[in-house]
């Protein structure tokens, strides 16, 4: 049993923190969320229990800690459901191919650097348990995640969503997203392939299987569940429950079948109907307890697994620099290149490159991914943590620079006097 | 058919890339793997008796590459060090630890001598134990 007032003391000092760091970040233009994350690498062993680690002991014992990650798991088990639920296909609508080449270049350009890259490190960060192909494709994915709901959060805020840079992004990154999960699965796949109860065909066959059942058969099905709301008029308590025990029982499903409980909960979202009352409903009625409670736990439980600083501190700090200038490289340049050659101007690739090289909180989760599954060491964790937060810190000004509030202003002017003059 | 070409150049080619990578990097050899949780016994024949050894002195090692942290039990501070070749070597001001890892390939065995706190004569304690759960394992663990 868990000791409930060392519980409710973790939860109430990380509520603290991410509401305090999260509004100090708003103040200096940053995404909430940003401010969050940081919150959750203060309370880690990081900053608090270097500067008093008796108090971090009291605070977060390490028995405790597994309390933490099953609220923590549960809360990002919701959250890929409603990333899922956000991805709109009609995005696509009309810049498909584009969308598509930038997209796809986006991943396979940092996952090329990424891969490069764990030559030099394989040796320094990890060991014989893991396999270098493992670690390659696993460094290669972690380097090539765009964060969908920090990147849209972004352009609703910058008011970017009406300019075509803006439109054109959020598709790239809903390709990306589904590319990079279909991908990340695949590696998951074969790191776990050693350590599994079943052999790798059947679990390769059981998700073909189980993705095709979802498409063909559980998509077809869910639109019964947009009639019940549209007769019902509200999004009942009896519809979302049912929507809940949908998204445990797909969890359960890709969990037993050896890839991760996550993509099972991002598949259902992403088979979800689109009908926007619906899913607005739906979200609404999710996404505050996710966003407000459970979001920043995990970022807490992430920052307490972080050890940068602890040992061998100049060189780590080496090694996670070089991971930051591979990640940026490979993202920002490999969408920007690719944007360039696809008819953009440099303004607006430069745009495209950056906005997709906000990784987020999904980065996170992608890195408790590999560090459960033992793919990733506690010290690339971090490094990669870090890389995460440098990355989706440096979007707002980094874009405010390259394409000024006023400029693209005029530039939505003149398109939407042009639509209208058409 | 623009588009194409495009796709070709700009994902193929990378993509080719990290197969090459892959191929070439089967060759790397990393350091042995010793993260996870180790139980260890003193050894009867210490040199340092009458120490306060506990039964079972757990001994978890968080690994990234050579570099090492190391708790003991539910010591706050963690010992610092590295693994070179199959000699495990970590300390925190006067407690070390030094180890070798076991005659087998698997590695989860272990012998060695603890000196520093336990023994407040300045002498060594021995001591052999086993890998109960591996890195990934200890985690989940």
């Amino acid at each position: 049993m868990p000791h409930l007032p060392t519980l409710i003391l973790q939860i109430v000092v990380i509520l603290i923190m991410a509401r305090g760091v999260g509004f100090i970040f708003r103040r200096i233009h940053q995404p909430q969320v940003v401010g969050e994350m940081v919150a959750g690498i203060l309370i880690g062993p990081s900053l608090l229990g270097w500067l008093a680690p008796h108090v971090s002991a009291r605070l977060f014992p390490p028995e405790s800690l597994g309390f933490l990650n099953a609220l923590s798991q549960i809360g990002v088990l919701a959250f890929m459901f409603v990333v899922g639920l956000e991805i709109n296909p009609r995005l696509m609508r009309g810049r498909g191919h584009t969308a598509v080449v930038i997209s796809h270049s986006s991943i396979v350009f940092p996952f090329f650097l990424g891969s490069f890259l764990a030559l030099y490190l394989y040796p320094r960060l990890s060991d014989a348990s893991v396999s270098f192909t493992g670690f390659a494709l696993f460094l290669g994915i972690a380097m090539s995640i765009t964060a969908f709901p920090v990147l849209a959060r972004i352009l609703l805020e910058r008011g970017l969503m009406r300019h075509p840079v803006g439109v054109l992004a959020i598709a790239c990154a809903a390709v990306d997203d589904v590319t990079a999960w279909c991908i990340l699965a695949a590696v998951v796949l074969l790191v776990r392939s050693s350590d599994q109860a079943f052999p790798l065909w059947v679990t390769v066959a059981g998700s073909a299987a189980f993705a095709s059942f979802m498409w063909f058969v559980m998509r077809p099905a869910l639109g019964w569940l947009e009639r019940v709301f549209h007769s019902r008029g509200r999004m009942t308590q009896n519809l979302l429950a049912l929507i809940l025990l949908l998204v445990f029982a797909s969890a359960y499903v890709t969990e037993y079948l050896g890839i991760h409980a996550l993509f099972g909960a991002f598949l259902l979202g992403a088979i979800m109907p689109r009908d926007p009352p619906f899913v607005k409903a739906l979200t609404e009625r999710t996404e505050d307890l996710v966003v407000v409670l459970f979001l920043p736990i995990f970022f807490a439980f992430t920052g307490l697994r972080m050890t940068i600083g602890v040992a061998n501190g100049a060189q780590m700090w080496l090694y996670c620099g070089l991971i930051i200038v591979v990640a940026i490289a490979g993202k920002l340049g490999g969408s920007m290149i690719a944007a360039r050659f696809t008819g953009l101007s440099w303004r607006e690739s430069g745009a495209i490159g950056i906005l997709m090289n906000t990784r987020g909180l999904i980065q996170l989760v992608v890195l408790n991914i590999g560090l459960d599954i033992g793919v990733i060491s506690p010290a690339l964790f971090s490094m990669m943590v870090i890389m995460a937060l440098v990355t989706t810190f440096m979007t707002t000004p980094l874009l405010a620079w390259i394409y000024p509030r006023r400029n693209f202003e005029r530039e939505v002017i003149a398109l939407e006097k042009n639509g209208n003059a058409a | 058919m623009k588009v194409m070409l495009l796709y070709l150049v700009l994902v193929g080619l990378p993509i080719l890339g990290v197969s090459m990578i892959v191929k070439a990097g089967g060759r790397i050899v990393p350091p042995i793997s010793v993260g996870g949780i180790w139980r260890l016994a003193a050894v009867q024949d210490s040199s340092c008796r009458g120490m306060p050894f506990p039964d079972t002195l757990v001994m978890t090692v968080a690994q990234s590459g050579p570099e090492l942290i190391v708790h003991l039990n539910a010591r706050a501070r963690p010992l610092i060090g590295s693994v070179d070749g199959p000699v495990i070597q970590v300390s925190d001001g006067d407690l070390r630890v030094r180890g070798s890892l076991g005659p087998d390939t698997s590695m989860h065995e272990i012998k060695g001598t603890i000196s520093g706190l336990p023994c407040k004569d300045g002498t060594t304690a021995g001591f052999t134990g086993r890998r109960t759960h591996s890195a990934a394992a200890a985690r989940a663990h």
